[in-house]
């Protein structure tokens, strides 16, 4: 197991800034995502460290060994990409094997290899599976297929490129899972790309979120779900609320309401927060202490499975409500706790 | 299909289809039906002469066009493969060039360059490696047929070759490359199996292309026996008038292409199917 380091690491793509000075920790054994919406650098960082990419300044480390100026196959580094990229022509026990046959391990040896890993990541009846063409079998099949690959090397640190993007929705939530019980069993350093942020927080030991070629934000998936520092942060990660506001003399004008203020931020703010948090009361009903109360009208509400989804109408803009009830259109309160409104600063974003 | 875009379906195919019908089929037709006739008569003797007199030419022919293909896509894949690994554009270009080159001023070119006393021969006199006095000679026999063949078909292949090369997409090449394959082994083991219908393809263009070979065995090869049939087809007509067994040996030429055509065919048809 191999702490991945990067240093400072710049890349440019023509007057493209991809990679903006990128510093960087990849735990020993855990799995980090690199989450971040299209274009943010955060496939270029990963083939950055697979190789496929040099850098334009800034140092690598797998532990203490530099392995900026090594070609791919010297990282030990092994790659499962978005397309699978299985070789078609190829059967499954060739493409499996074809990394151990270019190692020159004995034939027996890459046999019993690939039956293993195989075996490991659950691909069904091997007899059957082995002799077949990757188009053979189905996206999830192919990805499993494009996992044994990887690890049948037994690499240093195993990347992944959006590996379950091409899947159905209910494929991919059980190759999520599938994948994380691998990663822990094989107990290897895992650095995985996506844009979904669902997958990531779902997935990762450490997520790392990215924008514009820089690190925003990198925590636990608590830390980044519950606390995100920045409003590109809280937005990116589905808060699905935002209001503009002022903050002036200690008080945050928002909604057509002006709130007692304390925090940092100065001059015109953001202010985001989740719809699971708004609570919505009569407009009638008493204020409450440490709550925001802002004025509203309940416009429309749709039922989406697990709850109903309020739309209701502030003075600064529309904002969505869950809840396990169905209410009737009208004058409503929505209220939320102070501490679950964070409010950025335009700087910040 | 409504019958409206069925009518401009017909429109729109029917130019080439009459340009095929009219320049190739009818005169195929013509060719097939006259190499049956002598004097008015039908008869099987102009197959007897194009058997006793043109066997070992249309053998001769088959042997370059074989040997100089085989030699194109060899150097067509592994170029290839290079410069689709690592990328070279003026290499790229280079190679290309003879695209632009009529197949008459090919034939001169190699002339002046694989003659006896040509430019090769004289630079390698100057370096003492032949004596110019006796010098070999790559021109007026099948090699120089060959070299010149290979030079102008190779801009060709590179053309072709490459296109199917860069239509495989970079992941499959970096899944190799990530295990630590050499770029030889990710032109055996990727390039050249996921590329193989294009690279068939190429060869049967070319192998038609070569069958046909006038201007460059005419301007480089010994004027003696043996010749490639189109040569022979040449001097039947416009040295003897015999055009009975000029069409024998045209239909037998057609033959020999038509197999490479047929699976040229195949291919495209398994492709869009």
């Amino acid at each position: 197991m191999v702490e991945v380091r990067v240093e400072n690491v710049r890349k440019t793509y023509g007057r493209v800034e991809a990679l903006r000075g990128v510093s960087l920790n990849f735990r020993s054994g855990a799995l980090t995502a690199i989450l971040g919406p299209s274009g943010c650098g955060k496939t270029t960082l990963l083939r950055s460290i697979a190789g496929f990419i040099a850098v334009d300044a800034g140092r690598i480390l797998f532990d203490t060994e530099e392995v900026g100026g090594l070609p791919p196959q010297r990282r030990g580094t092994a790659m499962v990409f978005q397309n699978y990229a299985l070789w078609p022509h190829m059967t499954i026990f060739e493409n499996v094997g074809y990394g151990l046959r270019l190692q020159k391990v004995p034939a027996d040896e890459v046999r019993r290899r690939v039956r293993k890993v195989l075996e490991l990541v659950e691909i069904g009846n091997l007899a059957d599976v082995e002799s077949r063409r990757p188009s053979a079998l189905s996206g999830g099949q192919q990805q499993r297929v494009a996992l044994a690959r990887a690890l049948v090397v037994e690499p240093k640190v195993l990347l992944m490129d959006e590996p379950l993007s091409n899947l159905d929705a209910k494929v991919r939530q059980r190759l999520r899972v599938e994948l994380r019980r691998l990663q822990k069993q094989v107990g290897i350093t895992a650095i995985y790309v996506t844009h979904d942020q669902e997958e990531a927080l779902a997935l990762a030991d450490t997520v790392v979120l990215m924008d514009q070629g820089m690190i925003v934000q990198a925590g636990t998936p608590q830390e980044i779900y519950l606390k995100p520092t920045t409003a590109f942060a809280a937005e990116f990660l589905g808060v699905s609320n935002q209001l503009e506001g002022e903050v002036t003399d200690g008080k945050l004008v928002v909604g057509g309401q002006s709130i007692p203020y304390t925090g940092a931020a100065r001059g015109r703010v953001t202010v985001i927060f989740r719809a699971s948090d708004i609570q919505m009361e009569e407009p009638s009903a008493p204020p409450r202490a440490g709550t925001v109360a802002l004025t509203g009208v309940l416009e429309e509400s749709l039922f989406l499975g697990a709850h109903y989804r309020h739309y209701i109408r502030l003075a600064g803009g529309m904002v969505m409500a869950d809840s396990p009830d169905l209410r009737r259109p009208g004058p409503v309160r929505p209220v939320l706790p102070v501490e679950k409104v964070p409010v950025y600063g335009e700087q910040a974003t | 299909m409504r019958p409206s875009l069925r009518i401009a379906s017909l429109i729109i195919a029917l130019p080439p289809l009459a340009i095929v019908v009219w320049l190739f089929f009818i005169p195929f037709l013509s060719s097939a039906h006259l190499s049956f006739l002598r004097e008015d008569q039908w008869t099987l003797r102009n197959y007897s002469l194009v058997w006793r007199l043109y066997r070992y030419d249309i053998l001769y022919t088959l042997w370059i066009a074989f040997v100089s293909l085989a030699a194109v896509l060899l150097i067509a894949v592994l170029l290839c493969g290079y410069l689709r690994v690592h990328t070279n554009k003026p290499v790229e270009f280079l190679f290309k060039i003879p695209l632009f080159i009529p197949f008459v001023v090919v034939g001169h070119a190699m002339r002046v360059l694989l003659a006896p006393k040509g430019t090769l021969n004289s630079v390698l006199s100057q370096v003492g490696l032949i004596n110019l006095n006796d010098p070999p000679s790559i021109a007026f026999g099948w090699m120089g047929i060959a070299v010149s063949l290979i030079w102008k078909n190779l801009a060709l292949a590179v053309l072709l070759v490459l296109g199917a090369y860069r239509s495989v997409d970079e992941t499959y090449l970096e899944a190799a490359r990530n295990f630590g394959a050499s770029a030889f082994r990710q032109i055996r083991d990727i390039l050249l199996p996921m590329s193989a219908a294009s690279l068939a393809v190429a060869g049967a263009f070319m192998f038609t292309s070569m069958l046909a070979s006038f201007s460059v065995p005419l301007m480089i090869g010994s004027g003696e026996p043996p010749q490639m049939v189109m040569i022979d087809v040449y001097y039947r007509i416009n040295y003897q008038g015999d055009y009975g067994t000029a069409n024998a040996l045209g239909v037998v030429s057609y033959l020999l292409a038509m197999g490479v055509a047929g699976y040229y065919l195949r291919t495209i048809t398994q492709k869009e199917t």
